[in-house]
């Protein structure tokens, strides 16, 4: 399932990205008896195991019911305890979305929401597990964060992050390995990271798109384009300030999201330039308004345009004036 | 056992002066509302006031008293008399709830936890309260706590499937300090909840999920002090649900004639006959 290459960081070498999250688990379970987990009969397919083990009294396996699974949370949360609510991001966002946004986002209790198989990383699952709309949904919800990120390490920053923060945050897990060209920075929740320079053309990117737009970045730069890309693990807060400047300093805005293009981060994205009334080109990839088909996931980022050459390919055409 | 004093006559008498206080400020804050829900209001007047003035483990002048014992209003829609509940208990003076339903108040069709002290829960979208309930009693096991939670739920809201998750939850834990009660009022928006969509047995269903189960005539106090003394169960290791059987609209002989009314305005001359059917105590049960 796991794929990219290989990658060392300091002390999740090798990881993926739901063995970082699931190490920082017990981390904070470790250094706060406020911390619950709760899962919804996937406590292996999560990587939750190594907290349940370790906190068997504040671990709950809630059986296939995911309403009541985020209802308990909220009683665990008005009770004063801080619950991770861990599932496949589909069902997370969709059968439980009412509660929620209800029972978290409206009385603003603090809650995070960790979920795997995120966009088309679950790869031949299917339709009914492709989480396409969870960003979507999520970045409706006031009170809200949303955060994407690229990696083992910082899928272990964001659930940090996460915990410090106050009020519900949801992270969406992705499958990448690879670096986001971020390495040694804090993770600073509500901001952008420049993981790339250049002045021609902006890509804006999240999860594990982040490194085939550095990928596509530097074969870019050997045709001669400069291009910038800005890493956005956090989709709500959106750091509007950085895609105003891209959009003052760079002819092209490009958004990659294993995602579909409507209300995630190309959305958020779309709606800071039109408030502002902001000219510059944008072109957002990621899954168009369908259903995506069976195919191992690298093969379906292919299929719809936002693997590296993908994103080369757009850059180029919208720089050229051609897109 | 301290059953002898709990029925004492001088208590029961209080509550049910309580009950008519309760109600004739429902009606009151209902005519100020302009309409609300008055059925479902006045059906769960008297569970509300034995739990607030007998029951519960509350302090008015701390709101978030960790130890409290927690309440949630599943059925949202009951604010009309929940909040002048909490009014009366102290939470908050009652004028604070004169600008109901205008720009920037605490106090709407439903109840915020965020703006209405004593509110432990914010709900209004029904099957969500018996979910955020079985979560508090997991919490107070973490927490190693001795609070019990009680949730006031409809009867036509046990039609949501969220409800029966959180019933095998109650079940599978065995969550001994959770009371679900059910204001079995028969009637939702639409009708008769048996032509709507069946929800009896009740009773039976909740024992098939692992509940102790007591069925009681909803308007009778010495009969709620006994279910509610009898907390938690004696083995400690089944959650409680309560069939509070109601009327709907009680206390107000025309909404109470055929228990169809769940919504709606009074005139002027409505208020004056419901708040001198409550005062005089004569209804039609």
């Amino acid at each position: 399932m796991p794929y990219g290459t290989t990658y060392n960081v300091d002390t999740l070498e090798l990881l993926t990205s739901y063995e970082g999250y699931g190490r920082t688990l017990v981390e904070l379970g470790t250094a706060h008896p406020e911390v619950v987990v709760l899962t919804a009969d996937l406590s292996r397919s999560t990587r939750a195991t190594d907290f349940f083990a370790a906190f068997p009294e504040r671990a709950f396996n809630l059986g296939i019911a995911e309403q009541n699974m985020v209802g308990c949370a909220a009683g665990f949360a008005a009770s004063g305890l801080v619950p991770f609510v861990i599932n496949i991001a589909t069902f997370q966002t969709m059968r439980s979305f009412e509660q929620i946004r209800s029972d978290f986002g409206y009385p603003r209790l603090k809650g995070i929401f960790m979920s795997i198989w995120s966009g088309l990383s679950g790869g031949y699952v299917g339709a009914t597990h492709h989480a396409i709309e969870d960003m979507a949904l999520m970045r409706l919800i006031p009170n809200m964060a949303v955060l994407a990120p690229a990696n083992a390490e910082d899928t272990a920053a964001a659930t940090h992050a996460a915990y410090d923060h106050p009020g519900p945050v949801y992270i969406r897990i992705a499958n990448g390995m690879d670096p986001s060209g971020n390495e040694g920075n804090p993770f600073v929740l509500g901001t952008m990271a420049v993981t790339h320079e250049g002045s021609d053309a902006t890509i804006i990117a999240c999860g594990s798109q982040v490194a085939d737009a550095n990928r596509a970045a530097r074969r870019l730069a050997d045709d001669g384009l400069a291009v910038r890309v800005l890493y956005c693990h956090t989709v709500k807060p959106l750091d509007t300030a950085a895609v105003l400047a891209a959009a003052r300093e760079t002819r092209v805005i490009v958004t990659v999201e294993d995602h579909t293009t409507i209300g995630g981060l190309g959305g958020a994205v779309a709606e800071t330039l039109a408030d502002t009334g902001a000219a510059t080109r944008l072109v957002r990839l990621g899954v168009p308004d369908t259903y995506a088909p069976i195919g191992y996931a690298p093969e379906l980022y292919a299929h719809f345009g936002y693997d590296a050459d993908g994103i080369a390919r757009a850059v180029r055409q919208a720089t050229s004036g051609s897109g | 056992m301290t059953a002898p004093a709990q029925r004492s006559d001088e208590l029961i008498r209080t509550l049910e002066s309580r009950a008519r206080e309760i109600r004739e400020k429902t009606i009151r804050l209902g005519v100020q509302s302009g309409s609300t829900h008055f059925g479902g209001s006045l059906s769960m007047v008297d569970i509300l006031v034995v739990l607030y003035f007998h029951v519960l483990r509350i302090d008015p002048q701390r709101p978030q008293w960790e130890e409290r014992d927690r309440f949630i209003l599943s059925k949202g829609h009951g604010a009309t008399s929940y909040c002048p509940v909490l009014a009366t208990a102290g939470f908050f003076p009652d004028s604070k709830m004169d600008d109901i339903n205008h720009l920037g108040s605490a106090f709407g069709m439903h109840i915020d936890m965020r703006k209405i002290p004593g509110v432990d829960m914010s709900t209004g979208s029904l099957g969500h309260g018996l979910p955020i309930a079985v979560g508090m009693a997991l919490a107070d096991r973490v927490q190693k706590k001795d609070r019990r939670v009680f949730c006031l739920m409809g009867d036509a809201e046990q039609n949501e499937g969220s409800i029966w998750e959180a019933a095998q939850a109650a079940g599978h834990f065995k969550l001994g300090r959770l009371c679900a009660i059910v204001d079995r009022n028969r009637y939702s928006s639409e009708g008769d909840t048996e032509e709507i969509l069946a929800i009896e047995p009740l009773h039976e269903k909740y024992a098939a999920f692992g509940w102790q189960v007591r069925r009681l005539d909803g308007h009778s106090i010495p009969a709620l002090l006994d279910a509610f003394a009898g907390l938690p169960a004696a083995d400690g290791a089944k959650p409680t649900a309560i069939i509070a059987d109601t009327v709907k609209g009680k206390g107000v002989s025309f909404m109470e004639a055929g228990a169809t009314w769940h919504y709606g305005a009074l005139s002027e001359e409505d208020e004056a006959r419901a708040l001198a059917d409550i005062r005089s105590g004569g209804t039609t049960r």
